[in-house]
């Protein structure tokens, strides 16, 4: 591979000799099996496609298994967490927002809103809330109600 | 097989790969929201480069792609595209000189293990290990991608191989003679 030698300070370059290695051994092989009489399919293959499924599988099973849903019910007021609490213990909390807004939180599987004192009650028609995905919003009172937890969801993945 | 020669065949593979790698960045991702789920289009050359210039020119067309998407892509991309061709290059190479399979189950294992190693890296880089939730499914995407480069590879490479082996021969009883 001398093209390579042009980049690496001469050819006793690590980088270069571990290249060479590579190269003669790949040429080694080559000349050993023939390559350009592999057949496009073969029935071995099928253990490939069987194996590929069978760990697709095993992952399925194990990512289903940590996929824990909402387990904390956070409220922000203004952008700012204010209190938090576990979703999976039922009860009803008092919650106060900005412009004297205040309103009743209601946890009892799933997450709803009760007797806001707000003019427009939308974050009541809201209605009940139960995964990640949801949210309670009250407008006047700046008041953001989520549910979060150890959710899988990925934001990106390059490549 | 003569040096020269080596590395033209080598350049022209690196090419194809680069090529491959931005037309397949080009089209749209077919699949709705995973990200980086693409054919491997780029995959198909180093499989072609193994038969016609052996397992180091297929290194050299792999580090050639990874570099391509580093320079492209940045650092990020550039070494998951790493950590994926390496890996599923020693994977291809281990079943290509075990001589059990076919092109289609040595793609679609290549591919698989390019996916796992991508997704490994992703790990690696967001420190999180929740990215491998997602494995399954690219695992059982990296069969449907793996047949069709697989089926491409082999129904390419023998008859290239034929051509070029004839083109190999006339070219040394040429340089015997003179």
């Amino acid at each position: 591979m001398n093209f390579l030698s042009v980049y690496a300070i001469g050819n006793a370059s690590p980088i270069v000799q571990l290249l060479t290695v590579i190269n003669e051994t790949g040429d080694k092989m080559k000349a050993k099996t023939n390559l350009d009489k592999i057949p496009i399919f073969r029935k071995t293959d099928i253990i490939i496609i069987a194996a590929v499924i069978a760990i697709a599988a095993v992952s399925f099973l194990v990512a289903v298994k940590n996929t824990s849903s909402a387990n904390m019910v956070v409220v922000r007021v203004n952008g700012e967490i204010t209190a938090e609490y576990p979703y999976s213990e039922n009860g009803e909390y008092e919650i106060k927002g900005e412009n004297g807004i205040e309103l009743t939180l209601v946890i009892a599987d799933g997450v709803s809103v009760r007797s806001p004192n707000c003019p427009d009650k939308l974050c009541e028609k809201t209605g009940l809330i139960t995964n990640t995905s949801q949210s309670i919003i009250c407008l006047p009172g700046r008041i953001s109600i989520t549910l979060e937890g150890d959710s899988n969801e990925v934001d990106a993945v390059v490549g | 097989m003569k040096k020269s020669l080596k590395l033209t065949r080598c350049a022209l593979l690196c090419a194809a790969a680069v090529v491959l790698s931005m037309l397949e960045s080009a089209l749209p991702v077919p699949i709705f929201f995973l990200p980086g789920c693409r054919l491997g289009l780029a995959n198909l050359a180093v499989i072609v480069a193994i038969p016609i210039v052996g397992a180091g020119g297929a290194v050299s067309v792999c580090v050639v792609k990874s570099l391509f998407i580093l320079v492209a892509r940045g650092v990020m991309a550039g070494f998951m595209s790493f950590c994926g061709g390496a890996v599923s290059l020693a994977v291809m190479l281990l079943l290509f000189y075990i001589k059990q399979f076919g092109y289609v189950g040595v793609s679609i294992a290549s591919a698989a293990a390019h996916n796992t190693a991508q997704l490994a890296a992703a790990a690696l880089i967001m420190w999180d290990i929740r990215v491998f939730s997602f494995l399954w499914l690219y695992l059982l995407l990296s069969i449907a991608a793996g047949t069709v480069t697989g089926f491409v590879a082999g129904v390419c490479v023998p008859p290239l191989c034929k051509v070029l082996n004839t083109l190999d021969r006339g070219l040394g009883s040429g340089t015997n003679k003179s």
